[in-house]
């Protein structure tokens, strides 16, 4: 890399300039664990802009209704913050199974985004969660986008030449809200996702409301199960119920094979974690009903 | 004694903690070039042309190599491999040119320039096409593609299957698994101005490793030093020669500059030697009461394209199937294959992993047909010190009952083993399996031995110059102790030093777990003997009776009077005009011997014996098995140190753990498909159990302090004992190796133990 591949502005506007007049291909640099792993694999980009200096996009708040997370939070920071793991349960839930310490303390919220694996953990909780992200440019200003509109394929966004993601807008939770997230691995941590299931809905008067069912590493983007979500929405759980949304989410996911595991196994596994999830909501109303809250 | 058996920190660990230590891949010298290798793209293929001339070109680049250029001698246990193949290819790690420019990505970019044209040959890829009459033949001359057969028997089988209630057969399945050490394959080669050639090498073996590289490059091995730097792990891949080693010595050679070459991590996965996969057919019998019968197994081992170390596993194996517990009858037969598939080489436990694998699951089985616990079967079967075995083995000391009671106790054996937990989709069980292994080398050259030089400076600074080779087990620490103890000094008052083949007297190498017992006796030799020179010499200058004197603290000592000082002994030897050195040498040839044809004999002066029990929880709904603990007693015959003992214990296990749950290196038609730690799966800090360690002290006769050796012992049957674990958890036997998630779902639902979660 040459002198001029490499900037570190120091705020959001010197990001910005960095991003909109540079050479095709110019990437943003933020923890890198990523980043680093193209590079090793031979990829070059002509330009890194390295934005670990950019405090505007290390927010982390609630505001206006919604936790507000900047591209740059750390997987560690969400870990450490109270707000998130009261407001979303599930984007926390997916920290703690993200990675290693070490991968933790780098990896960050616009980086799983914009990297777009189909086995983003970060991005799978922010699906199913209903996040909107904020991206902005020089020339554009800003413009937000669902995940599903963002990540459109593996290693493919609609990020637009001189964007860059500056904060993601994820709803607060209602106290009916129910979050639950599944992931495999032979090693608990440091493994990328077999399959892993991020489930949010919630339950008023008995019945589910507004279920979100997102399945990661089984399908070139992670994806929502409507069908899924089709057969709980407006009704009672019940064990026949959760076996039949588990074997619709089975059925419309699109694994394939690959040196990690089958098509078959991933199928099985999404089933496994889908009527885990549901299973563990009922168990919770079971809870809450005992307590009486 | 004060040392022997203490918590000592290892010598060579602050300077890994820190940092400071230098690998061969810091190593720069002046002049020095980067050797970097041009591979294969085909498994099996004659190399029609090659085309260096663009490499050439690259800037920065001195030497391209083709096997043309070189005099390309063969090489290895079966003579089959070359530095650099000419006209064809037989596997993936091919190595067909390799270039020497001023800097790595210089030598990558000529490498990449250079042009292979091919013609694809028919590719074989498992043992059994190998043999099928009418195969392609691999290498030329080697009829049916077999280049090795192994048979053993004691005994007479079809008495010993007369004699059983119950019988049990089946088939195993084992991966190919590599070491990934953390210090990845590396050479560096530099001629001097009068010929003479160092290598700074990473080789378990430097002394026969002169020899044989002196034949491959033309050479006389005298005119070869080896120079061994601090090395990042080796488990037994150092062991063969491997082209690269070769191929640095013609670059230097051919440009006259030092050539250093250094695996990548890719490079690594997909070109160093592997753990030898094979395919095991066991049949094994007991008696009406569980006492065994015999054993029948019948082994097909993928030699893959060329012959290393893991043709020759069939040595340690067959151990394991005559003499690991009491088999009155055995017999064993074993077909070596070439195939278009990577090669293997040695890797610790050499063959018994899967051996074990094979033995211990099936004494599983019969414990089960005959109605007795696993614990009662292996004791009703296991020896006792002063045994010799149907293959000849003799087992001077013998901890294996003790063995298996402290593993059992220690995991809770006879509560766990009545109820195998249920709870919801979880279930857990325990299993055992225990192992054996040499313990104090393996006679298969003609010498076995090490030698040892002690001297004692005139500052009272202790000095063993060992044969032996440390490759981060430990032995530099645990030869110092030994030292120490003898001559009653600290333990910074001794220096070893056994890294130079131009200083350190012979030694066979770092393999079948022989160094502490080895090395430790010979440096024992040295060390009573300088001891002796001491007393004497003090008795002499003191007049004073030499069978009262002793060493201690650094003094020579009457009683609790101290004579002397060491030091000041030592300097009074030198310069009163007696003109004495301390110096004292020996060599220690252990008592084994080497095997007849029919592999009878003493392999090893000492065995050493170990159980595990293991208890799993598997998950039903994914097939995720989680290992909750390990509990592992080891005949080590005395605690040397208890420290750098837990250490090898708790690695060993965890490199089990590894062969059991998720490493293998995914070979498809002949290509790795895995090679990163992305995708070849070693366990990590996270997943590893508590691993409770019990020593059985036998106090072995023969062993420095009484001890054996323990370097391999506790990777052997950690795979054993999991499956065994999973079959009480799951009541579902596993024959196939790893136990993934994937393969485990598919078992149990084909089992029917639990429903397809599709259906
Ligand atoms: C050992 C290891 C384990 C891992 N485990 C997991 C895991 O368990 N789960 C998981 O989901 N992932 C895992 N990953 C992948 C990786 O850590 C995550 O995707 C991480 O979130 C990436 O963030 P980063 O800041 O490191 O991104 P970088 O590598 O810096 O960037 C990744 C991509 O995003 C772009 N980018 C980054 N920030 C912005 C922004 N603000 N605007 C626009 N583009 C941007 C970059 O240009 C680049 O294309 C693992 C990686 C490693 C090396």
């Amino acid at each position: 890399m040459t002198e001029q591949g490499y900037v570190r502005p120091d705020n959001l506007a010197g990001a910005l300039d960095a991003l909109a007049d540079a050479p095709e291909g110019t990437r943003v640099l933020a923890g890198g664990t990523d980043l680093m792993v193209h590079l090793r694999a031979g990829k070059r980009f002509p330009r890194l802009v390295n934005v670990a200096r950019v405090s505007e996009l290390q927010a982390l708040r609630v505001w206006g209704g919604a936790l507000e997370v900047g591209a740059g939070v750390t997987v560690a920071r969400l870990l450490r913050d109270a707000e998130v793991r009261r407001h979303a349960a599930l984007l926390w839930q997916a920290a703690d199974r993200f990675a290693s310490p070490l991968v933790r303390s780098r990896a960050t919220v616009g980086g799983n985004l914009v990297n777009a694996s189909p086995a983003a953990d970060l991005t799978l909780a922010l699906l199913a969660l209903d996040a909107r992200v904020e991206l902005v440019s020089r020339a554009g200003g800003v413009r937000s986008l669902g995940v599903d509109e963002l990540v459109l394929g593996p290693g493919k966004t609609a990020l637009g030449a001189g964007e860059l993601v500056r904060t993601v807008r994820v709803p607060l939770a209602k106290p009916t809200a129910f979050h639950h997230f599944e992931k495999s691995g032979p090693r608990p941590a440091l493994e990328i996702s077999v399959a892993a299931v991020a489930v949010a809905l919630r339950i008023e008067d008995g019945r589910v409301v507004e279920p979100r069912i997102a399945c990661g590493a089984v399908a070139p983007v992670p994806l929502r199960v409507v069908p899924a979500e089709q057969v709980l929405a407006g009704r009672e759980l019940t064990p026949a119920l959760i076996e039949e949304a588990a074997l619709a989410a089975a059925k419309v996911v699109r694994p394939i094979d690959d040196v990690r595991a089958t098509a078959l196994y991933r199928r099985r596994l999404v089933a496994a974690f889908v009527r885990r999830s549901l299973t563990a909501a009922l168990d919770s109303q079971r809870v809450s009903h005992a307590t009486g809250s | 004694m004060t040392l022997i058996g203490a918590r000592i920190p290892k010598l060579d660990g602050p300077g890994k903690a820190t940092g400071e230590t230098r690998y061969l891949s810091d190593l720069e010298v002046p002049g020095m070039l980067h050797g970097v290798i041009r591979r294969s793209d085909r498994v099996h293929a004659r190399i029609v042309s090659v085309d260096v001339s663009k490499a050439l070109e690259v800037s920065g680049v001195h030497a391209v190599l083709t096997a043309r250029d070189i005099v390309n001698v063969p090489f290895g246990h079966g003579k089959d491999n070359t530095p650099l193949k000419g006209d064809r290819v037989r596997c993936i790690r091919d190595e067909i040119a390799a270039v020497a420019a001023e800097t790595e990505s210089a030598a990558a970019e000529a490498c990449r320039a250079i042009r292979v044209e091919y013609e694809d040959l028919p590719p074989v890829f498992t043992v059994e096409d190998a043999l099928k009459p009418g195969a392609p033949e691999i290498h030329a001359g080697r009829a049916g593609n077999l280049p090795f057969t192994y048979d053993y028997a004691h005994g007479d089988v079809a008495q010993g299957e007369a004699d059983s209630a119950h019988v049990v057969e089946g088939e195993f399945v084992l991966q190919f698994m590599t070491h990934c050490c953390m210090g990845t394959s590396a050479i560096l080669a530099a001629f001097d101005s009068e010929g003479r050639l160092t290598l700074t090498s990473l080789t378990q073996v430097p002394f026969l490793y002169r020899r044989d590289m002196a034949a491959i490059v033309g050479m006389s091995p005298e005119d070869i030093r080896v120079i061994q730097p601090p090395i990042g792990g080796a488990f037994g891949s150092k062991l063969d020669i491997y082209p690269f080693e070769p191929i640095a010595v013609h670059l230097a050679r051919a440009t006259r500059r030092p050539v250093r070459i250094v695996f990548s991590r890719h490079e690594e996965f997909v070109s160093s030697p592997t753990r030898q996969p094979m395919r095991v057919r066991l049949r094994s019998g007991c008696d009406g009461k569980g006492r065994l019968t015999f054993r029948d197994a019948q082994l097909w081992l993928d030699n893959g394209g060329y012959t290393s170390w893991g043709a020759t596993t069939p040595f340690v194996m067959m151990q394991t199937f005559s003499s690991l517990y009491r088999v009155p009858h055995a017999r064993f037969h074993t077909k070596v294959a070439y195939t278009n598939n990577p090669y293997s080489g040695s890797f610790r436990g050499y063959g018994n992993l899967q051996a074990t694998f094979a033995v211990e699951s099936q004494l599983d089985l019969l414990a089960e047909k005959v109605g007795v616990d696993p614990l009662e079967l292996r004791l009703m079967n296991s020896q006792e010190t002063g045994e010799k075995t149907g293959q000849g083995l003799e087992f001077v000391s013998c901890g294996l009952r003790d063995c298996l009671e402290s593993a059992a106790e220690m995991s809770g054996w006879r509560a766990k083993r009545a109820s195998p937990a249920l709870k919801g989709n979880v279930r857990r069980g325990v299993g055992m399996a225990s192992m054996l292994h040499v313990g104090g080398g393996a006679k298969i050259y003609r010498s076995d031995g090490c030698g040892s030089v002690v001297s004692i400076d005139d500052f009272g600074k202790v000095t063993l110059v060992t044969g032996s080779t440390d490759i981060g087990q430990g032995s530099e620490t645990v030869l110092a102790q030994m030292v120490a103890e003898v001559l009653g000094v600290a333990m910074d008052r001794v220096k070893v030093i056994n890294s130079d083949t131009d200083v350190k007297p012979w030694d066979v190498g770092v393999h079948a777990s022989r160094t502490s017992y080895v090395a430790g006796n010979s440096a024992l030799l040295a060390a009573n003997e300088a001891k002796a020179k001491l007393l004497t010499a003090a008795a002499d200058l003191y007049e004073l009776p030499k069978g009262e004197l002793s060493l201690s603290g650094g003094f020579i000592m009457r009683g609790a009077e101290k004579v002397d000082a060491l030091d000041k002994l030592v300097r009074t030897l030198h310069f009163t005009g007696k003109g004495e050195l301390l110096v004292t040498h020996s060599y220690f040839e252990p008592a084994s011997v080497k095997q007849d044809a029919g592999f009878f004999g003493n392999v090893s002066p000492t065995y050493a014996f170990g159980t595990h029990a293991v208890e799993v929880e598997v998950e039903l709904d994914t097939g995720q098995v989680r290992v909750l603990a390990v509990s592992a007693a080891h005949d080590v015959g005395k605690v040397l140190n208890a420290m750098s003992l837990e250490g090898q214990i708790e690695g060993g296990v965890v490199m089990g753990l590894g062969y059991s749950l998720t490493e293998e290196l995914k070979i498809r038609e002949g290509k790795v498909l895995n090679p990163s730690f992305r995708d070849y799966h070693l366990l990590t800090a996270p997943e590893v159990p508590p691993i409770h360690f019990k020593a059985i002290e036998t106090e072995d006769p023969s062993g420095p302090f009484g001890a054996k050796g323990v370097g391999e012992a506790p990777a052997i049957c950690v795979a054993a004992a999991v499956a065994n674990a999973v079959h009480h958890a799951t009541g579902v036997r596993f024959t196939e190796l790893p136990l993934t998630p994937e393969r485990v779902l598919n078992g149990l639902i084909a089992a029917g133990v639990v429903r397809d979660p599709l259906a």
